[in-house]
């Protein structure tokens, strides 16, 4: 407890020395939370913007299609799926599909692009295509309706009110095709996305590619996101081996590993800006205690053991390290809650954030593993930079280091 | 000058261990920023050769609404006045004629959307390295045989083989819908997944006749001899072209995506080093200034005795200079060691790892560049950072009184 109120005291001898390491610790730390949530924020913008708007939390396909998407792997056992959805807890919402590739054309160009055929009532309660609409209005299941994204239409030279010719194989081989009017324009922050998937209703595409009632996919929602593995495993062992279920974890595994990565990718992050700190701390407390080299001797010649000694210096540079990294977070916390509250405009990275379907406002965001990070490391690292000094501390001769000029 | 100088390298060694520990603290400081630096833009430089050498050509002419609008109607005339300004130019390494066409391709059962490429199997020699994709089969025959070439997914998805027949649907120049039967001839393999699930290569004259577009391109990929030759090709181009019909594009305009994404990692790295070198000042700016409020006595005397404040101040800053340049110096060369080695020895990552650089558009390769001007401004960055650091210890010293120094304890 001595020991404590020593080294507390000793800190504030030297004022300034004290500050300038502890303000160099908060702009550390608090950068570091900063970048950090944001890199984090734009991950994980990436994965949830991919979720909401197509892939969802769980589909249902039949076996095979995640791994080779052809329309002959269709679900003809509709009811079954159905009734296990509604019999499973944990889901919230789900809606039928029938997706495809194919071409779509205009009278000025055509694109490749994946059609997909939706209910209207039930795809806006899985996906947010609906609310991403920028012009027009979104499909009310009247036929021959359209809903594209804003590149595919710039692409077709298409606007409101427009036809669209859709084409895709049929189960048979042969070549479906089917006219559209365009209702709706989407935006979503994804420009690939927008390029690419075009909406219909799902009863007019099932016609148009012969389906009859069959659908390609079902997209599932969970209340919780927590328990999407379990909602899969239940769902897996009610539907059996004629079909596949799959979570978003196995839809978009690339995305799912790099969030759940990220956080040892910081930690390394973390360590080079401990190192950096590293060097400050060592001479610092090399100079707090060669400026106290004579008060040590005496302290030893009065019988101060050794690992007292020690246990003081580095208990100051624990206090020091353990102030500069409270402050760090708050002000680390604080900005990052702001930023993440208020976004950060990247405006001029708007292509290059789009085609990675990020957008351009990123939120950063306050992760647990950060202050983790910032808590354990820092600490440690001053820990390590205060251990030479105190060394050295321990290793004088009390006769000389009294007479120590 | 000379005493001053012979002063301030005395008192660096009179604390021999603070003098060291703050040079190893601006050398790690360096150090860092210079292999950070190679690394990012020796990474930036062979992701950029390998992306613009696989197909899309160091710059390319094209009809101005073309990039913006890549419909087979903005296409040009690729005439005899503008091959031989190609043809003309030192820099030029080779062009390529292509049209670029979207369709469909239908195998037996399966149809599935495509993005179809007409190129001159012979001209593409020169300017990329398609033909080093090359996963099975052989390459066209010429640029007007019945002959595809598909991406080895797409080959795969259609459960296809080489030497099967399919039918490509394509809408022409005019409107209307062609199609005709291929036999493939071979799959490629390039590594991007977008590229090896939809694209579809066939002669450029064949797909001329599929979409009706007689004599006419969608782009003219040029490959030149170096990287740094781009922007004053195109500026050259541009001035003899007349550009409301056609325009030479550098690839930053071309593949955009790849820009973004390569500023978006610069400036993050950027940034992070700036956080880095943020920490390291605070660390100068305490050694400095400890081991000027130590000489405070010594200071007064010597103001006492007559020495000019000024010639103290030059004295504590000639000294950061000292440690700094000693720091920079040993930095560089550890430097230069670490990015020679990865610039030999890239690193290559495999498993999940990879697979999230893929999932940027990288390749999953780690190369560190050895170019000078990244040594230089990373040297610079650390002297600036340290000379500010020192400007508070050094407004101190230039406000010491003689007597208030002599009685600082």
């Amino acid at each position: 407890m001595m020991l404590r109120t020593l080294a507390w005291r000793n800190i504030w001898r030297n004022r300034r020395r004290s500050l300038i390491i502890m303000i160099s610790i908060v702009v550390g730390v608090a950068s570091a939370m900063v970048s950090d949530g944001l890199s984090i924020g734009m991950i994980r913008q990436m994965l949830e913007n991919q979720i909401g708007s197509h892939v969802s939390h769980i589909q249902i396909h039949a076996k095979g299609f995640h791994e080779n998407p052809v329309i002959q792997t269709s679900i003809s056992d509709r009811s079954r799926i159905e009734k296990a959805l509604r019999g499973t807890r944990g889901v919230r919402n789900w809606s039928r599909r029938v997706n495809t590739f194919g071409l779509v054309s205009s009278a000025l160009g055509s694109s490749g692009g994946l059609i997909i055929g939706v209910e209207h009532e039930r795809e806006p309660a899985v996906t947010s295509i609906r609310a991403s609409l920028i012009e027009g209005r979104y499909l009310d299941g009247t036929p021959h309706e359209a809903v594209i994204g804003r590149r595919m239409a710039e692409k077709l030279g298409v606007g409101l009110g427009d036809k669209i010719v859709g084409m895709a194989s049929t189960p048979n081989g042969d070549v479906g095709s089917d006219l559209f009017r365009v209702v709706g324009i989407y935006q979503t922050v994804s420009s690939e996305f927008d390029k690419m998937y075009m909406f219909a209703d799902l009863t007019g595409t099932q016609k148009m590619l012969d389906l009859d009632h069959r659908v390609l996919e079902y997209a599932v929602t969970v209340e919780n996101l927590e328990q999407v593995d379990q909602v899969k495993q239940q769902l897996a062992t009610t539907l059996g081996a004629e079909f596949e279920v799959l979570s978003y974890r196995d839809i978009l595994p690339m995305l799912v590993y790099m969030v759940d990565s990220y956080g040892q990718m910081m930690l390394v992050v973390y360590v080079v800006i401990g190192l950096a700190m590293i060097f400050g701390i060592i001479n610092a407390m090399l100079m707090s205690v060669f400026e106290r080299i004579q008060e040590f001797g005496v302290l030893m010649a009065m019988g101060m053991k050794n690992s007292v000694v020690f246990r003081m210096v580095m208990t100051e540079a624990l206090l020091l390290s353990a102030m500069g990294t409270a402050a760090g977070l708050c002000v680390g916390v604080l900005a990052v809650v702001t930023l993440g509250a208020v976004g950060i405009d990247l405006g001029m990275f708007t292509e290059g954030l789009q085609s990675f379907g990020v957008g351009a406002v990123i939120y950063p965001r306050l992760t647990v593993s950060s202050i983790l990070s910032v808590i354990i490391v820092i600490p440690v690292t001053a820990m390590l930079g205060a251990l030479y000094p105190a060394l050295k501390a321990t290793r004088l001769q009390p006769v000389t280091a009294i007479r120590y000029v | 000058m000379r005493s001053l100088l012979t002063l301030a390298w005395r008192n660096l060694w009179r604390n021999t261990r603070r003098t060291l520990i703050t040079i190893t603290a601006v050398v790690f400081a360096t150090w860092f920023v210079i292999v950070m630096r190679g690394i990012q833009l020796g990474t930036y430089e062979h992701n950029i050769t390998f992306s613009l050498n696989l197909f899309s050509g160091y710059a390319q002419l094209q009809h101005p609404l073309f990039r913006d609008n890549p419909s087979i109607q903005k296409s040009v005339h690729f005439d005899a006045r503008m091959r031989e300004m190609l043809v003309g130019d030192r820099r030029v390494r080779g062009f390529a004629p292509r049209v670029y066409a979207e369709g469909l391709l239908s195998y037996r059962d399966n149809s599935v959307g495509t993005a179809i490429f007409g190129i001159d199997p012979a001209a593409e020699r020169n300017v990329t390295r398609l033909a080093g994709q090359l996963r099975d089969g052989r390459l066209l025959s010429s640029a007007d045989a019945p002959e595809v070439i598909v991406g080895e997914t797409m080959l795969r998805n259609l459960r296809a083989r080489i030497g099967d027949e399919v039918v490509v649907l394509a809408q022409g120049y005019d409107g209307s819908l062609g199609n005709a039967k291929y036999r493939i001839v071979g799959s490629v393999k390039t590594g991007l997944a977008e590229f090896d699930r939809s694209a579809v290569f066939m002669g450029i004259r064949t797909l001329q006749e599929l979409v009706s577009l007689r004599g006419r391109v969608s782009v003219v990929a040029v490959a030149l001899h170096d990287l740094d030759d781009v922007g004053e090709f195109t500026t050259a181009m541009n001035a003899r072209l007349d550009t409301t019909a056609v325009r030479a594009l550098p690839w930053e305009e071309v593949m955009t995506d790849l820009k973004q994404g390569i500023d978006l990692d610069n400036y993050s790295g950027i940034l992070y080093l700036g956080i880095l070198l943020i920490i390291v000042a605070f660390g100068i700016l305490n050694t400095v200034l400890m081991s000027v409020t130590e000489r405070f006595r010594e200071f007064g005397i010597l103001l006492a005795i007559g020495t000019p404040q000024r010639m103290l101040v030059r004295l504590v800053f000639i000294e950061t200079v000292m440690i700094t340049l000693i720091g920079i110096a040993i930095g560089n060369l550890l430097g230069l060691g670490v990015n020679w080695y990865f610039s030999v020895k890239p690193i290559v990552f495999t498993g999940d790892f990879a697979g999230m650089y893929e999932e940027y558009g990288f390749l999953p390769i780690m190369r560190a560049a050895v170019r000078a001007s990244s040594f230089v401004n990373s040297s610079l960055s650390v002297l600036v950072i340290a000379l500010l650091s020192v400007l508070y210890p050094l407004r101190r010293v230039a406000k010491l009184e003689a007597l208030k120094g002599i009685r600082y304890t």
